[in-house]
């Protein structure tokens, strides 16, 4: 019910005019309909009663042969204004609610995103959503219209014909709806919910089914798996066929209490000209009037079964939408201000590096000390002003603005003066992590530092934590221990936009998105231009590979399938440099390339990226040659 | 006999044929509930001629308000019937549609070009398959309706007036001829929609599942912009169908309007004496004034059902239209059904397990490859390597008989690749692919894929062989925690051991593996190395497509496809 409040608020936030305007006219059509039929009824029998009577002459058939015209013409332009404006406003709502729902879910945070299947995400986004349009179409506009018409052509009927006309038609009719409404409501809420469910299901074990096929196929098991969806079909129709049940027999019911209806204001209007308490034209009209008032109920019918739907749909797409949102840095209002990052223009960039980056006590120092005259000495800044220099200004301005409470004591102690005034691009300080359901350490107090232009080579056996590591240097996870620097400054306080600018990360699994070459790389930055892409394809040896596809226009199929798993991690790795950021993680790049495209691959990375500081996590020798130096995780 | 090639030529009335017994039955239902009104307007119209003393029946008025009360429930009751077996029809049918449709695409080979995103089958066979069922609900009674109905009213009112019949003459006729001039319209406006949802549907889980990318490469913005604009497109283009679907219901309501208003305006005034034609030997009375009136708006009743039905029956072509073109272009299909089967084949002496000759494949680019022949004898060991992209995948996908080859010849131990003994000769093969998708279901249902072997003993067996035990051992709920989609909580490292289990837990003859040693550590790597290696040392065949020199010297003989790397 809380679900359907807050979807209910969305619609009224957002379209409150057009939903009244549209319930207005609704009323207005029925209304109209009721008039319409009540004033031919009363028009016939009234002129054949002054036909009778041989007055026929004097009767004054101008007002209501204009009204019979009036109403016949105004019901059905403002019948087409009703369904215009509602469909409108319901389905503008819904298109916001969707995007809504997107973003909602791009705030939550990384491993729970990970946890959300795919699919049964987008049963979400879509069903749900599809399902909400009943709330105002099917739900809220028909029954307060329904109940406003009822209230007024009561009041008119007891004027035009007689108070006992109104009372017994209006009375039975009202109480039978709200019976009809409410009586099933729970059973048909539990079976529409179940047959949603299935449906649901039905959708994600289909999604599966292809996605698995070959391996399916290939253990014997795609006929299994093809029998217990058939089996969930026939599960999800069988509740179908429940709700459709309560929905025929709302619709009996509904039937009987037209006629039943129907027929009492057929005794009334003979007892009320038996006791001539009415004219036979007023009963004839009470009679048109009450047939006309049986259309307000119709459709009620699907009422019972819609609310169902709609309200577990409400819920979980409430759910959704007011999920916490991950803790990102530009959104915690506890943040000292002189921590933000100061973008000072004037400060030059430091660019030569010389000094050593890091002389901390952490196991890395002497390794970073030996590396350091191999520091790339052919690399040329100049190639990227865009990318690199603001980067390094922010570095320089903002390390002696750090306040050091910010740092473990430990940090601030072994500090030289030397790291202060530059410090390292990428530095890892006392890192442990364990996942969130799990005790044990993946990482435990693990240092190390990268100084800026250096490749550092990340080993260690398989489930040591590289994969980890670099997440969190991407920030896609929150070490549970210790801080990561990116030019001195914490990751924790860069705001997402800036931080994303200074840092890209290749992880072990991406997807490519469906569309053409140009539309994936352009993901990564929505302004590149043809020459640009050319220079990157150009960088992962794939440009060959794109032209004989047919160029920067051939369409990728669904998650890049078009491609091989090696073409596809070029690509992949060639959206990450479009980003031209100063520092580069790379999980495992060469994967599924053969050595000697694997060696291109890598020297293209560090052509096209000649000033970048690059973190790789590497088991294949040729990345581990790349590298200036290695660190070790065990 | 051209209208009946027509009929058959439309593939909704192919899909829908199964139902028609039903429906035929369902829509007599209908039409006799529909002209009972004729039978309650008779007893209004004597009723109120009673009440304005004009009438010579002596019966009572109460008698004639029970006998409308009595047939009303007969109506009622007819109605529902109808519903019930139109439910029926529309069920049967929709259950055939999907069992056809799994059957097909669950066989179409991922090598085929024109394989719909999986997300896109998925919304067919759910929702839209599902707009079936209004269609089956109610467009066959509301056409016997129009069939009928509107002519038995038309005689009834001939005898009271000809002016009255001649309004509805008129009048009806006309709404046919807009009904389907604005239902074309619908009709392409309606694919257009249904279309649109599909791409809609697929870009998003696309998107959902790229989420950890987006985050990395900063593009939420521009991808929530994107979805903003598609949803915003969906939106405008529903309006265009709806607006083109009311509007038509608006035309019928206003001929009908028209023709209601006329026919009381007409009967008032020959009440009223103020026109004196239209009638047979004398003016009509009351009663038969009330009888037309009440039946005049159930003369245009049906064809208002028809055309809201209409509607429903362009959006059902439109699917129908949609499973006939996704069946006719499925061009690459699997062999077989991928039912289980008993490995039974066994090579003679001196004969190959594997054995290839000519095998090429034409890509539908219209790139062909040739491949190298490949003789593996049983308990050999044989590396396929070639640059990226010159077709190991595919190669390996004709050894495993996923694809029948287009040329060349293909054994398995002396017996050909065939229609009816593909699941028989795939049984011989374990698969290891390259980026395995991990089922919605237990860690053990995953590895077992509901084949015969879940003994807890194998399974620790296979598990230990893959070096993944301690790992599973270390899970809250070991092998019945649930993986999601691309098996999450699963590494790509686990993610492949758990593959290389799955394969030690068939015992097969034949091992086929994709790039078994790709993103993996070196010690990993080690690990799926020796558990391959320690299958064939038990005497199976172990054939792989790599280029990792490492694995590459640990087999017997490497075939190169195309130019050497």
């Amino acid at each position: 019910m809380k679900g359907l409040m807050l979807i209910a608020q969305l619609f009224w936030q957002h379209e409150r005019g057009p939903l009244l305007r549209g319930w207005l006219l609704a009323t207005v059509v029925l209304l109209f309909g009721i008039a319409l039929l009540g004033l031919s009824g009363w028009f016939i029998t009234a002129a054949g009663v002054a036909g009778l009577l041989g007055v026929g002459a004097t009767f004054d058939f101008f007002r209501p042969s204009a009204g019979v015209r009036f109403l016949a013409l105004g019901r059905t332009v403002t019948r087409y204004g009703e369904r215009v404006l509602n469909h409108d406003a319901t389905l503008r709502t819904l298109a916001l609610l969707r995007v809504q729902l997107l973003a909602a879910m791009m705030r939550q945070p990384v491993q729970k995103l990970a946890q959300t299947r795919g699919s049964q995400t987008l049963n979400r986004l879509t069903a749900d959503v599809d399902a909400l349009d009943g709330l105002t179409l099917r739900l809220m506009t028909p029954i307060a219209a329904a109940i406003c018409c009822l209230l007024i052509a009561g009041a008119l009927l007891a004027w035009l014909t007689h108070p006992l006309m109104a009372l017994m038609v209006l009375l039975p009719l009202g109480a039978g709806c709200a019976a009809i409404l409410l009586l099933p409501a729970r059973r048909s809420r539990a079976a529409a919910s179940e047959a949603e469910q299935l449906a649901q299901q039905l959708r994600s074990g289909t999604i599966d089914l292809l996605r698995a096929s070959t391996d399916l196929l290939m253990y014997g098991a795609m006929q299994r798996h093809l029998r217990a969806l058939i089996g969930k079909d026939r599960q999800a129709r069988q509740a179908l066929a429940t709700v459709d049940q309560l929905e025929r027999r709302s619709g009996l019911a509904l039937a009987l209490l037209v006629t039943s209806c129907s027929t009492l204001a057929l005794l009334v209007g003979i007892y009320l000209v038996q006791s001539e308490r009415m004219t036979a034209a007023q009963a004839a009209l009470g009679f048109f009037a009450t047939l006309a008032i049986t259309e307000v109920v119709a459709p009620l019918r699907r009422c019972a079964a819609e609310l169902g739907r709609i309200m577990d749909a409400a819920s979980r797409v409430s759910a959704l939408l007011g999920q916490t949102p991950d803790e990102s840095p530009d959104e915690s209002p506890d943040e000292s201000p002189d921590e933000s990052p100061d973008k000072s223009p004037d400060k030059s960039p430091d660019k030569s590096p010389d000094k050593s980056p890091d002389k901390s006590a952490d196991k890395s120092a002497d390794k970073s000390l030996d590396s350091t005259p191999d520091l790339t000495p052919d690399a040329t800044p100049d190639d990227k002003p865009a990318a690199d220099p603001p980067a390094e200004s922010v570095a320089v301005a903002t390390a002696p603005a750090r306040s050091a409470p910010a740092r473990s004591a430990h940090a601030s102690q072994t500090r030289s003066f030397a790291e202060i005034r530059t410090p390292p691009a990428l530095q890892f300080d006392r890192i442990s992590y364990a996942a969130p359901d799990r005790t044990q350490l993946i990482l435990e107090d693990f240092s190390c530092s990268l100084a800026t232009r250096e490749t550092v080579a990340l080993t260690g056996a398989s489930g040591r934590g590289k994969s980890t590591l670099l997440q969190l240097a991407a920030r896609l996870l929150h070490p549970t221990q210790g801080l990561i620097r990116i030019n001195g400054q914490s990751l924790q306080h860069l705001p997402e936009g800036e931080f994303r600018q200074l840092l890209t990360l290749l992880p072990q699994r991406s997807v490519l998105l469906g569309g053409t070459v140009l539309e994936s790389l352009r993901l990564a930055d929505q302004q590149l231009d043809e020459e640009a892409a050319w220079r990157v394809l150009d960088a992962v040896a794939m440009s060959a590979v794109i032209r004989n596809a047919g160029g920067l226009s051939a369409r990728l199929l669904e998650a890049g399938s078009g491609l091989s798993g090696g073409e596809r991690r070029r690509l992949a790795l060639a959206r990450n440099l479009v980003r031209q950021a100063p520092i580069l993680l790379l999980d495992e790049p060469t994967e599924g390339l053969d050595a000697a495209t694997a060696h291109t691959v890598l020297d293209g990375i560090r052509r096209h990226a000649p000033a970048a500081t690059i973190l790789v996590a590497a088991h294949r020798e040729a990345e581990r040659a790349w590298a200036d130096r290695t660190e070790t995780l065990d | 006999m051209s209208r009946r090639a027509d009929r058959t030529d439309d593939p909704l009335v192919r899909l829908t044929a199964g139902a028609t017994a039903r429906l035929r039955k369902a829509s007599s239902l209908s039409v006799v509930a529909s002209l009972l009104w004729i039978v309650q307007a008779g007893c209004v119209g004597v009723l109120i001629s009673q009440l304005t003393g004009s009438s010579e029946h002596s019966a009572s008025p109460w008698i004639a308000a029970a006998l409308f009360a009595l047939t009303g429930l007969a109506r009622a009751l007819l109605e529902h019937h109808s519903a019930g077996l139109c439910f029926q029809a529309a069920d049967a049918v929709i259950a055939t549609a999907r069992q056809t449709l799994l059957d097909a695409e669950s066989r179409r080979s991922p090598l085929d070009p024109e394989r719909p995103a999986s997300a896109e089958v998925a919304a067919l066979l759910t929702e839209k398959i599902a707009v079936l069922h209004p269609y089956l609900m109610r467009y066959a009674p509301a056409r016997a309706r129009v069939m009928s109905v509107p002519v038995v009213i038309l005689l009834v009112c001939l005898p009271v007036s000809w002016v009255v019949s001649a309004i509805l003459l008129v009048v009806g006729p006309l709404i046919p001829v807009f009904m389907a001039l604005v239902g074309m319209a619908a009709k392409e406006a309606s694919e257009k929609h249904m279309k649109q949802i599909g791409t809609l549907n697929a870009g998003l889980l696309e998107r959902l599942n790229a989420m950890t990318d987006i985050r990395i490469l900063d593009a939420a913005a521009q991808t929530l912009k994107d979805f903003r604009e598609s949803a915003s497109e969906l939106h405008t283009r529903t309006m265009g169908v709806l607006r083109i679907a009311f509007l038509s219901s608006t035309v019928l309501e206003l001929f009908s309007a028209i023709g209601v208003a006329m026919v009381a305006l007409y009967t008032g005034f020959v009440l009223l004496g103020e026109i004196g034609f239209g009638y047979w030997s004398r003016p009509f009375g009351i009663g038969e004034a009330v009888f037309v009136l009440m039946l005049a708006p159930e003369f245009f009743q049906p064809l208002r059902d028809l055309a809201s039905a209409w509607h429903d029956r362009a959006a059902a072509q439109a699917v129908a239209e949609e499973l006939e073109i996704l069946a006719e272009n499925a061009t690459l299909r699997i062999p077989g059904l991928g039912g289980v089967a008993a490995p039974s084949f066994v090579p003679q002496p001196h004969q190959a397990l594997l054995r290839s000759t000519d095998l090429t494949w034409t890509t539908p680019a219209g790139k062909t490859l040739f491949f190298p022949d490949i003789l593996a004898y049983p308990g050999e060991r044989i590396a396929i390597r070639g640059v990226s992209g010159a077709g190991k995948s595919t190669l390996l996908a004709l050894l495993a008989g996923q694809l029948r080859p287009q040329s060349g010849e293909l054994e398995l131990a002396g017996h050909a690749l065939g229609e009816d003994n593909a699941d028989h000769w795939r049984a011989h093969i374990a698969w290891m692919s390259q980026s395995p998708w991990f089922i919605n279901a237990s860690l053990r249902d995953n590895l077992t894929l509901g084949g015969s072997n879940d003994n807890a003993q194998d399974l620790t067996h296979a598990l230990s062989l893959a070096s993944i035990k301690p790992l599973v051992d270390n899970l809250p709920r070991g092998l019945d925690t649930q993986l999601g989609e691309s098996g999450n909580g699963v590494s790509g490292g686990e993610a492949r051991r758990l593959t290389l289990a799955r394969l030690a837990l068939t015992g097969r003859p034949l091992i086929l593996a994709d790039e078994p040693t790709s993103d993996l550590d070196a010690d990993t790597a080690a690990a799926v190395m020796d558990g391959l290696l320690s299958l064939a040392d038990k005497g199976s065949t172990l054939i792989v497509a790599t280029h990792d020199p490492q694995l590459m010297s640990r087999m017997n003989r490497i075939v190169t496809i195309g130019d050497e790397a």
